[in-house]
């Protein structure tokens, strides 16, 4: 054992001054000497004895090392006398305290240990640990990795969406550009910008097309299952405006587009309107494949509760094959709420009464049967935030009215000025984005070859425009000029 | 376009035609229409035939003579057979085969006669004569209702024109046949083609009856506004025999100053209505009309709708008059209660109701329906009954705004520092290359072989930079 500990001991990097040339070369060597070429001895001896080679180092300050052992440990096969408890225990102290600048050196034994963490951990636990991780190796959250999407699966599949959220609500901005890294900077490098070393340190599968699109179609869904329409019609906008290339429109953003109309009705309560950066091209394959959409959603802003209905029942096939009956009855039951919102357009005060014989259920194009249920339907909206108003409960449906308050809020110039700041601090942080991005994206190869292509037209113009004006042509001689130019 | 159905004797008329109005006014249906020449009188006694109870049966009598006396069959037969249905005892209504006989026989000789004295002409290739001979076809059809024929026949007389007259003529005939079929856009079109002409002496005349005939084309086509810029120009020193195919001086009244009621607001009203010599002279006919307006420019709203109202059934007799009546009253009733409430910052509804209310019959559904159609800003006060004037705090208009935009346009920033990083990595979805998500184009059989390629180019590429 003490071997061992010394082994681990005497190779490990030094903790300071992590961003020397010396620190980068020790942690490589390192990172290969524990885990590709790690001595057959000092793997038996690990195995052998568990619970104390979990003790030989820190897990935060030499976390390639504990990574290693724990790598070990739930690959081989350990005593019986050891509880595998122990090693989980290890495992989740390990994924809590590990050093994020260590582990870009074994990133992809990292990577692989967070993707096998649903086999290991109920999945509460396993989602937290997800999130917690991914938030540790890029603290803004604004990069794309594989383990997002394994995250994001898991949460929604075991439907523990709560612990996600932190990474889900997290703005993607960059992604892990599958070419290979200027060489000019270290890993070790905190400077380094977290789509640079998250691809290059192997923290991250290969990304394709497909992944970004299921990430944000499952964080759609996710939001979706907690009611929260406006996020989830964001991630759905993403996955429908993605960028296309030569006409191509992918199943997913097609389901996408279903959920999105259907979400945005529950939202606003109108049919949602393309995001700008939609081509025609996509927009018109969406058209094309969701017609029971588009006419349940033209008819969700009439008044003719009777065809929304029956809309809705001639689509059932449709709404069952494409998984999305449980939304449908969703929008189906919101009708009647948002003929109630749009009252305020009319009313500042209406009866309750009123408010029964002039709204309409969509279940069934017939208005509600008692006041009482009218009632209940109205504080139930207000409750939940839907609508802004107030009850006065009187003797009577006539006399029971309800009262229509501003859509916003007036704030306090201290709350509106902080909010303005909030607003200008982002928006400066996204201009420091934008520059770093310029300055990247004009590094690459294919800004090389445009500029360079660019240029050469350039001259190939200025040599086509054949004779200048500044040309010193004699007048009896243009043609031979000319032709003689030629 | 329901008008109040108090009683509907008759029903069997409604087997030839459905009258979308019936009206149970009284009226004398000759008088308005005294100075109307004939093609419309005849329309005219037919519609107060088919919509008023009281008149139907002199109107319709007084039809059947009308057409007896002309030689379009058709009419005769239309009239008779509506005038049956409302007086199946009526000796007029019977209808006279002999008559009809002879018509078809007269109106199949004059045909060929006109027919072959044009082609004369035409083989002589005198302009003039060719241009009479298409004129007089053309008039023969009209007058036996062979409408189409006669706008081709009339249509050729444009190509012999020598003098402005004859292009003008040319216009009218075929403004007058448009007319009849009802076809405002050609109407339009032709009237168009003559207001320009330049031709001396007859130029106040024309004028005159280029705005009266666009004014009512405008009008049957809905564009009310316009219709009302150009009947208020109508010159009233020339005499009313210009336009008598088209409308009376009554006609031009009632048409121009309804028509701005409906559209002008009131200082507009003022000036282009009351305080327009010109104009005035034809309100003089119609003296209620100009009372209404002068009460709507006062303020004194009901009294003006109650003005109408007693009117609203001579109006409904209106061949041009009748389809946009109800269209043209709600545009006016709703500009009074606009007018109404601007002062106010809330009103009662019981006061609206006193103002505007039908008697037993609340405004608050046409409340309701102009709040919702936007051309009235307020809300509804159900509790109190009241009518509230929105007044938007200017504070919270310009934070909820701010907010707004510094929002859209932080998403916005965002989104597009995304895609520039998605198409950066090259991670678009692509038509043809993604074939296991791209279902839409259908299956791609080269999937295999791009991945393949796709490596191969990459190592090539590592393997060249190393």
């Amino acid at each position: 054992m003490d071997d061992a500990k010394l082994f681990f001991d005497d190779l490990a990097p030094p903790v300071t001054s992590s961003s020397s040339k010396a620190y980068d070369a020790a942690a490589k060597t390192y990172a290969a000497s524990v885990t590709t070429r790690l001595p057959a001895a000092i793997r038996t001896t690990i195995l052998r004895d568990p619970i104390q080679s979990l003790q030989l180092v820190d897990p935060a300050t030499n976390s390639i090392g504990y990574l290693a052992i724990i790598d070990t440990l739930l690959r081989g096969s350990i005593p019986p006398s050891v509880s595998r408890q122990h090693l989980l225990d290890s495992t989740l102290l390990f994924l809590l305290k590990f050093d994020p600048i260590q582990i870009r050196y074994v990133g992809s034994l990292f990577r692989a240990l967070l993707e096998d963490l649903s086999s290991l951990f109920s999945p509460t636990v396993a989602v937290e640990l997800l999130a917690n991780a991914i938030l540790r190796i890029d603290p803004s959250g604004s990069t794309f990795t594989s383990t997002h999407l394994v995250m994001a699966k898991l949460a929604y599949d075991a439907n523990c969406i709560e612990p996600a959220l932190k990474v889900l609500d997290a703005d993607i901005l960059f992604y892990p550009r599958n070419t290979r890294f200027e060489d000019t900077k270290r890993l070790c490098d905190t400077e380094l910008e977290p789509y640079a070393y998250v691809s290059l340190a192997g923290l991250t599968d290969t990304i394709k097309s497909t992944s970004i699109l299921e990430y944000h179609f499952v964080q759609a869904l996710a939001y979706i299952s907690r009611r929260d329409w406006r996020k989830s019609q964001t991630a759905l906008e993403k996955v429908i405006g993605h960028p296309t290339k030569d006409k191509g429109v992918s199943k997913i953003m097609l389901e996408s587009y279903k959920k999105w109309i259907l979400v945005g009705l529950l939202k606003d309560g109108r049919p949602p309107s393309f995001p700008h950066y939609v081509t025609s091209v996509t927009k018109f394959t969406f058209n094309g494949l969701s017609e029971p959409y588009s006419n349940l959603a033209s008819l969700f802003t009439t008044e003719n509760a009777s065809a929304l209905k029956e809309e809705a029942v001639k689509g059932q096939v449709t709404w069952e094959e494409d998984k999305n009956l449980t939304l449908l009855e969703e929008v189906i039951s919101s009708y009647q709420k948002w003929q109630i919102i749009n009252l305020r357009r009319i009313y500042r005060q209406v009866s309750i009464a009123q408010i029964r014989q002039t709204t309409l259920s969509a279940h069934t194009a017939e208005t509600l049967k008692s006041d009482d249920e009218v009632l209940a339907l109205v504080s139930d909206m207000i409750e939940s935030g839907m609508l802004k108003g107030q009850i006065q409960v009187g003797p009577t449906a006539e006399e029971s009215y309800l009262t229509f308050h501003e859509e916003h809020d007036l704030m306090t110039e201290a709350e509106f000025a902080a909010e303005v700041a909030r607003s200008h601090s982002s928006i400066e942080a996204l201009t420091k984005q934008y520059r770093a991005t310029n300055e990247r994206l004009s590094s690459t190869k294919e800004y090389a070859r445009h500029v360079v292509r660019e240029q050469k037209r350039m001259e190939k113009d200025m040599a086509d425009a054949g004779v200048g004006f500044d040309a010193n042509i004699e007048d009896e001689d243009l043609m031979t000029g000319v032709l003689g130019a030629m | 376009m329901a008008e109040s159905t108090t009683s509907q004797p008759g029903s069997e008329a409604q087997a030839y035609t459905t009258p979308d109005v019936i009206v149970t006014g009284n009226d004398d249906p000759s008088a308005p229409h005294a100075s109307i020449t004939s093609r419309t009188r005849f329309e005219r006694l037919m519609l107060i035939g088919k919509c008023c109870v009281p008149l139907r049966v002199e109107a319709l009598k007084a039809a059947v003579a009308e057409a007896k006396s002309g030689s379009d069959i058709v009419r005769y037969n239309d009239a008779c057979a509506l005038l049956s249905a409302a007086a199946p005892d009526d000796p007029d209504a019977r209808m006279d085969g002999a008559w009809i006989e002879n018509t078809d026989i007269a109106n199949r000789a004059e045909t060929t006669r006109l027919e072959t004295e044009l082609k004369g002409y035409r083989n002589n290739l005198i302009k003039e004569s060719i241009r009479m001979g298409n004129e007089d076809l053309g008039k023969h059809f009209e007058s036996i209702g062979k409408l189409a024929e006669a706008t081709e026949a009339y249509s050729k007389m444009r190509h012999d024109v020598s003098t402005t007259k004859h292009i003008f003529d040319c216009g009218t005939h075929l403004a007058s046949v448009a007319f009849q079929r009802h076809d405002w856009a050609s109407v339009l079109s032709n009237v168009g083609k003559i207001s320009n002409i330049q031709s001396g002496d007859d130029e106040q005349e024309q004028q005159a009856y280029t705005k009266v005939a666009s004014g009512v084309a405008l009008l049957g086509m809905g564009n009310f506004h316009d219709a009302a810029m150009t009947l208020i120009h109508t010159n009233p020193n020339v005499s009313p025999a210009e336009y008598s195919t088209v409308a009376s001086p009554n006609d031009v009244a009632i048409y121009g100053g309804l028509l701005s009621l409906a559209t002008m607001d009131r200082t507009a009203l003022q000036s282009r209505i009351l305080d327009n010599q010109s104009f005035r002279t034809f309100l003089e006919h119609e003296p209620h009309i100009r009372k209404a307006i002068s009460l709507f420019v006062n303020g004194r709203y009901s009294t003006c709708l109650s003005i109408l109202e007693s009117t609203r059934a001579d109006y409904l007799l209106d061949i041009y008059l009748q389809p946009h009546i109800s269209a043209i009253y709600s545009l006016i009733r709703e500009k009074c209660i606009v007018q109404y409430f601007i002062p106010f910052s809330c009103v009662t509804l019981d006061s609206l109701d006193a103002a505007f209310g039908k008697p037993g019959q609340s405004v608050e559904p046409e409340l309701i329906r102009m709040i919702r159609d936007g051309s009235l800003r307020a809300r509804i006060d159900a509790r109190n009954k009241l009518l509230v004037a929105v007044s938007p705090d200017p504070r919270l208009v310009v934070q909820t705004n701010a907010l707004h935009v510094a929002r859209k346009y932080e998403l916005e920033a965002k989104e597009r520092l995304r895609r520039m990083n998605i198409i950066g990595a090259g991670l678009e979805v692509i038509g043809v290359k993604k074939p296991q998500t791209g279902g839409v184009g259908g299956a791609e059989p080269e999937e295999a072989w791009f991945e393949e390629n796709r490596v191969a180019s990459l190592l090539a590429e590592q393997a060249q930079d190393a």
